[in-house]
């Protein structure tokens, strides 16, 4: 419904909507275009909306992103340090493997794995971003990293989520 | 969140709030030097800390020192 809804707006569309997917009630077969998938591939999001359909206008949560992504900018090094090599980025869901207890400690029921199904890690795609949801004290995850330079490094998770009671 | 490289515990952190789930942005936790090769890192929550948030990635910058 929505993708025919766009296709019938005239060039100059104006989008409204922190996400670019419709609600789940609305949701049609298909892929879908979200805000933070575009951070991920340009091509399921923002680039699909501009090309495709001809949007002039995307409200967003991702300003500076998509202001870096109008420039020009690669969105795959999009928060990242210029130079090769200065910033390491780990896919939360790239733990170490070796299931439970080796590579991961989960307590809880698994709700939305799109990845790893056999382990209990609740690996979701949170509006287009594959991220580790559902967290709980007790819980750890363990990741191999190599350092390919000495340095000091200041490490940070870029895509933490946190949102009262849930 | 605390984090544990190679065996050794960390400073724990709080990680802040973004005002959504689907809001995702990088928080700065700490400066540690890093000697190059293989590094084990545990991020474990404590039990008695309520958790409520998701993890997207972990990033490291290298610093120029």
């Amino acid at each position: 419904m929505l993708r025919s809804t766009l296709r019938a707006l005239p060039a100059g569309l104006l989008l409204l909507g922190t996400s670019l997917a419709p609600s789940p009630a609305q949701a049609e077969p298909g892929p879908r275009y979200d805000d933070e998938a575009s951070l991920r591939d340009e091509r399921l999001g923002w680039q699909r909306l501009v090309k495709e359909y001809d949007a002039s206008m995307i409200q967003t949560d991702n300003v500076e992103a998509l202001d870096y992504w109008r420039d020009g900018g690669d969105l795959e090094r999009y928060g990242m340090l210029s130079g090769n090599d200065r910033t390491l980025r780990i896919q939360a869901e790239d733990y170490a493997p070796g299931g439970e207890g080796v590579g991961y400690h989960d307590l809880d029921p698994n709700r939305c794995t799109i990845m790893r199904v056999d382990e209990g890690v609740d690996i979701c795609s949170s509006r287009g971003a594959i991220a580790v949801n559902w967290i709980r004290g007790g819980e750890w995850l363990r990741y191999s990293v190599d350092v390919p330079v000495a340095g000091h490094s200041r490490r940070g998770s870029p895509r933490r989520t946190p949102r009262p009671a849930r | 969140m605390i984090l544990e490289w190679d065996g050794e515990s960390g400073q724990r952190h709080q990680v802040m709030n973004t005002t959504h789930h689907g809001a995702y942005e990088l928080q700065p936790l700490e400066t540690r030097r890093l000697a190059a090769g293989t590094h084990h890192l545990v991020v474990r929550m404590p039990e008695n800390a309520f958790q409520n948030f998701n993890i997207d990635y972990l990033q490291l910058d290298r610093g120029l020192s």
